[in-house]
């Protein structure tokens, strides 16, 4: 007899690809209405001019380019984050510095820091530094929460056995931490894409994928922008499944570290 | 040296609690602390164990490294197992091989040998406050403070908690303060007996 978990995720695995099929067939049906790849190509067009796309080496090059770039804003956004996060639940005053910036970062444009950023930095790193600010604000907010929803019980307990800081970091706060991190990494990816593209295609960055979505957009390639459009989709969530997995197995071994 | 309580003041809320208090705990003994809820029995032992530093008076012979606590909760960490829980505090407190024997002798006394490599959310409500108290034992301190060990565990489990608590404190000879508003159970357990009451509350030391 299948047990309900097993059934469960059966059931998951047939339901994705299904509901993605309906997708594809509403965007075919659609295609087929307007008749014209111009104004909307059918998805067969699409996969069609993606796998045209793929084996040239502006593509490549392109892809990696922008790949290094969001890794390295959301990085760099996970550092500032996490290690601003601690400290603003620590000292109060920092949390008063912090916070306004947080909610004027949430609520600004894209393309306003983008059009500002571009004033101040060259086309290359516009899009990191853009990436940055665009991805600390929930990484900050969710370590901040984490902080202050961490068992004060637990670390009064650590604390009247002298237990060293390190250890409280590794066995209290980081178990703890982890799945509000882990929830503003997962943010972060899908902004840090949606933001690195779109200061590429704003700054023409060379070999960035915004700057392939804004030719073909010129050119009137629609098909072309379908083809990258559904190349960000793919890689945002494929990067957004590893990190989500890494984080996981990392958590899991702070976890079990201490049975060996 | 005995721990001596000298002239604490203590206030909450603008309110005074203590005025002017003094106690003494003699080493090697368990001595009791009771009276009714809310009188101030825990902010002895948080003065004692120096969670709460907001107060006059002076407090002596207390080495703060050398304190364990049995909280009212277990204060257990749901991702490690009992025998990691207890670790977690003897971590380079103690040498390496001598931990591990440590933990096996308090777990083995306080009846939890089978149930070392059980997560808290394995083990009940009372065996997760057992293991808190093989915690205070197996650490190398001097001064175990217990605050109502035993509320919501049933009188079975109490008895055999208490005779846990004796047969620990007997090898050990460690000097236990212990927090209750029970007065059977500061009757068994106390070899010493303070009770708190009124407001500000005046101590009174009971003859056994």
């Amino acid at each position: 007899m299948m047990s309900s978990t097993t059934q469960s995720n059966m059931a998951r695995r047939i339901k994705t690809p299904l509901v993605i099929l309906f997708y594809l067939f509403i965007w075919e049906l659609g295609a087929l209405k307007v008749s014209s790849s111009l104004i909307l190509p059918s998805p067969v067009e699409t996969i069609e001019a993606l796998l045209e796309l793929m084996p040239k080496e502006v593509f490549r090059l392109s892809v990696a380019t922008t790949v290094v770039r969001i890794v390295s804003g959301v990085g760099l956004s996970m550092v500032a984050g996490i290690f601003l996060g601690i400290a603003s639940s620590m000292k109060k005053q920092i949390f008063y510095i912090i916070e306004p910036l947080v909610g004027f970062l949430k609520s600004i444009p894209v393309i306003s820091v983008s059009i500002l950023i571009l004033l101040w930095f060259d086309e290359n790193i516009a899009p990191v530094a853009v990436c940055f600010l665009l991805c600390f604000p929930p990484i900050w907010s969710n370590t901040f929460q984490g902080m202050n929803t961490v068992d004060k019980k637990k670390i009064e307990m650590a604390r009247v056995y002298q237990v060293e800081w390190i250890d409280i970091l590794k066995n209290i706060y980081l178990p703890h931490l982890s799945p509000y991190m882990l929830s503003g990494l997962s943010i972060s990816i899908g902004l840090g894409w949606k933001s690195t593209v779109t200061a590429e295609l704003l700054s023409s960055a060379p070999y960035a994928m915004g700057r392939m979505i804004y030719n073909s957009k010129i050119y009137l390639e629609t098909t072309d922008l379908f083809a990258w459009t559904m190349t960000v989709v793919i890689l945002s969530m494929l990067m957004e499944k590893i990190v989500k997995c890494l984080i996981e197995k990392k958590s899991r071994r702070i976890r079990d570290g201490h049975k060996n | 040296m005995d721990i001596k309580i000298k002239n604490l003041i203590k206030k909450y809320n603008g309110q005074v609690i203590f005025n002017g208090v003094d106690m003494v705990f003699k080493r090697g003994l368990i001595s009791v602390i009771s009276g009714p809820s809310g009188i101030g029995k825990t902010t002895i032992l948080n003065i004692l164990s120096g969670i709460d530093n907001d107060y006059e008076g002076t407090v002596l012979g207390v080495d703060k490294e050398k304190i364990s606590y049995v909280f009212q909760e277990p204060r257990l960490l749901d991702h490690l197992t009992a025998y990691e829980n207890i670790k977690f505090v003897l971590n380079k407190k103690l040498d390496f091989d001598k931990i591990e024997e440590t933990i096996n002798k308090v777990l083995e006394t306080v009846e939890l040998t089978e149930y070392k490599s059980f997560y808290p959310n394995e083990l009940s409500g009372g065996m997760k406050q057992r293991v808190s108290i093989a915690r205070a034992f197996a650490y190398p301190g001097d001064l175990i403070l217990m605050d109502e060990p035993f509320s919501g565990i049933d009188e079975k489990l109490k008895m055999q908690m208490m005779r846990d608590i004796k047969k620990l404190q007997k090898k050990q000879m460690k000097t236990i303060v212990f927090v209750t508003h029970n007065m059977e159970e500061a009757r068994f357990i106390g070899d010493e007996h303070y009770i708190i009451e009124g407001r500000p509350s005046i101590i009174r030391k009971q003859v056994k």
